[in-house]
């Protein structure tokens, strides 16, 4: 099953775009800028909390399991690649060209955390693809980039209707006996072939009748009327604060500590580690995550926010 | 002020204010080009505000988007560009799906190379950002979106470059060697944020690495575009030209002495009794 935006009753799902935009970058940020694994821990079960909390989680294995799958390549690739650190593994043979193939611990260890990094980053865009109505997204976008984002609208609207009419081609063609399953993969492709181009023309005959339907309407005139089917509520005020207080941690915790160092010896996490912008950062996911789950159980609190 | 003084003053309003509005947007483009700049600059002497080209790249990608966008909002484009550019966008992302089976084959590099082919270049590189937005809706989206956007994005900027080296005449035999050549280049630039985020050291040894890990991937997309390109490359673009063909009819009234450039004035037109015809196709 693919993992497409559901309309839930939860917070996560209650707000405003703009605000769910700002605590998904706050999140990717964070994970990309703070390369101490204590902080990508607290950061990644952050995440998948909130996940869990938008009831989205079981939807968005796919996703989640592609971005274990790119982990694990990244935490292969960089081992082969790097061989910078003085705890070497395995002591591999000279390529030429490429030089000595040593594994070293340091970069093993690089690997998987660049890996868990990675996972965080695709959990937070999940959180967006899934907790965020895409046309709600769309609304936001036509307010900066009117073509483009109705360009977009379009293309969301014809995609569903586009696609039934690709599987349905692709259903009467097995019916009539094509090879479009069996056989190689170039031969599946070149049957697939003239499916596309009846694709196309569809798509340019729907172009052509939706040109005339908005130009009948008044596309291009002035005075573009506007209706915003999303307001900012105090809940959104909330998500924006937790935020900027990620956002704040970040910058201090890079001021004061500076980076954290996996070569040429791995620094020990637990003394590189700035506790007060952990335990800040820990407090801020863990707020927001206690509202969350209070929004569902408490109607007063639902109300208020 | 009689009726035909009220209506020159409107249409100067409104002349004037989409003059400001395209000022604006003209400005808005330079600065988000400028901070991509400023970007790279500072991530490359190393005095950037965080030691992290991940998140650098990141942003560089949206800011290099939204100037893109920016400009497609510039153009004069109206509802007839729009409508195509979201019916490609929507074949694409359902090619996508279409083909979804077959690993590594997608239509989207040739469709969006057609588009910018017979299109131009804005068309093209939306059709290509909007294939990448659109199917990440159904099939996941990442911190790969931005950079598969400006990646099929440019392979719709390399089809129109293609169509004005070709002096804009079909070619198959071009429209197919762009396309194969873009299914390398695709991969090499989508390993690019992959290479600067999770990879270290950033050197050209660890990006030959990263190329060679996606070789294959690579191949196989850079085959599947010959396929396409080889097999529909002409039909695909004499459809697109003869659809672009009917973009440029433009009626003439008849008994009405005027002509008539767009549909508002077509359906005046209309009103008055007079009949529209077609002037040139």
């Amino acid at each position: 099953m693919l993992p497409v935006y559901r309309e839930k009753d939860t917070l996560l799902h209650g707000l405003h775009p703009l605000s769910a935009l700002a605590l998904a970058f706050s999140l990717v940020a964070a994970t990309l800028i703070l390369d101490n694994p204590l902080y990508t821990a607290v950061l990644c079960s952050g995440v998948i909390a909130m996940l869990a909390q938008a009831e989205v989680l079981g939807n968005g294995k796919p996703l989640l399991r592609a971005a274990a799958f790119m982990g694990m390549m990244v935490a292969l690739i960089n081992p082969l690649v790097n061989n910078a650190g003085e705890h070497v593994l395995i002591y591999g043979p000279h390529i030429p060209m490429w030089g000595k193939l040593n594994i070293t611990l340091e970069a093993l260890l690089y690997g998987v955390a660049a890996g868990a990094r990675l996972f965080t980053v695709v959990a937070a865009f999940c959180l967006v693809a899934l907790a965020v109505n895409p046309d709600d997204l769309l609304e936001l976008l036509s307010r900066l980039s009117f073509r483009s984002s109705l360009s977009a609208a379009l293309a969301v609207r014809l995609y569903p209707s586009m696609a039934v009419e690709a599987r349905e081609m692709r259903d009467t063609q097995l019916a009539r006996g094509d090879p479009l399953r069996g056989g190689g993969r170039i031969s599946r492709a070149k049957a697939h072939l003239p499916l596309l181009l009846s694709l196309f023309q569809g798509a340019l005959d729907r172009a052509a009748s939706i040109a005339e339907s908005m130009s009948a309407r008044g596309f291009g005139s002035r005075g573009r009327t506007r209706y915003r089917r999303r307001r900012l509520r105090p809940r959104d005020l909330i998500a924006t604060l937790v935020s900027l207080g990620i956002i704040g941690t970040v910058v201090t915790a890079s001021l004061r500590s500076g980076g954290y160092s996996f070569v040429p010896v791995i620094a020990n996490p637990l003394t590189e580690v700035d506790w007060l912008a952990w335990g800040a950062l820990s407090a801020a996911l863990l707020a927001f995550l206690f509202i969350c789950g209070s929004w569902r159980r408490w109607h007063w609190w639902r109300s208020r926010i | 002020m009689g009726e035909s003084e009220r209506k020159a003053a409107v249409a100067y309003a409104g002349s004037s204010s989409r003059a400001g509005r395209q000022a604006v947007l003209r400005h808005t483009r330079y600065a988000l080009l400028l901070l991509a700049a400023a970007l790279v600059f500072l991530g490359v002497r190393g005095i950037s505000p965080f030691d992290a080209w991940s998140l650098n790249s990141l942003l560089l990608a949206g800011l290099l988007l939204a100037a893109l966008f920016m400009r497609f909002e510039q153009g004069d484009y109206g509802s007839r560009e729009v409508a195509v550019v979201g019916a490609l966008a929507a074949a694409g992302a359902a090619g996508r799906v279409l083909f979804a089976a077959i690993p590594g084959v997608q239509p989207a590099t040739f469709i969006a190379v057609a588009a910018g082919y017979s299109f131009g270049a804005e068309m093209g590189f939306m059709t290509g950002a909007l294939i990448a937005l659109l199917s990440n809706l159904f099939l996941g989206h990442g911190p790969w979106t931005p950079w598969q956007m400006l990646a099929w994005g440019g392979a719709g900027v390399a089809g129109a470059l293609t169509a004005r080296l070709r002096g804009g005449k079909p070619s198959r035999w071009a429209v197919t060697v762009v396309c194969t050549l873009w299914g390398f280049v695709f991969g090499w630039f989508m390993n690019l944020w992959f290479w600067l985020s999770f990879v270290y050291p950033p050197t050209l040894r660890s990006y030959l690495a990263a190329c060679a890990a996606s070789f294959w991937f690579d191949a196989f997309h850079a085959v599947g575009n010959f396929l396409f390109a080889w097999a529909l490359g002409r039909p695909v673009i004499s459809m697109l030209e003869r659809f672009r063909a009917r973009f440029r009819v433009t009626f003439e009234l008849w008994g009405g002495g005027g002509k008539a450039g767009d549909d508002h004035e077509l359906e005046g037109g209309g009103a008055n009794g007079a009949i529209a015809f077609p002037k040139e196709v």
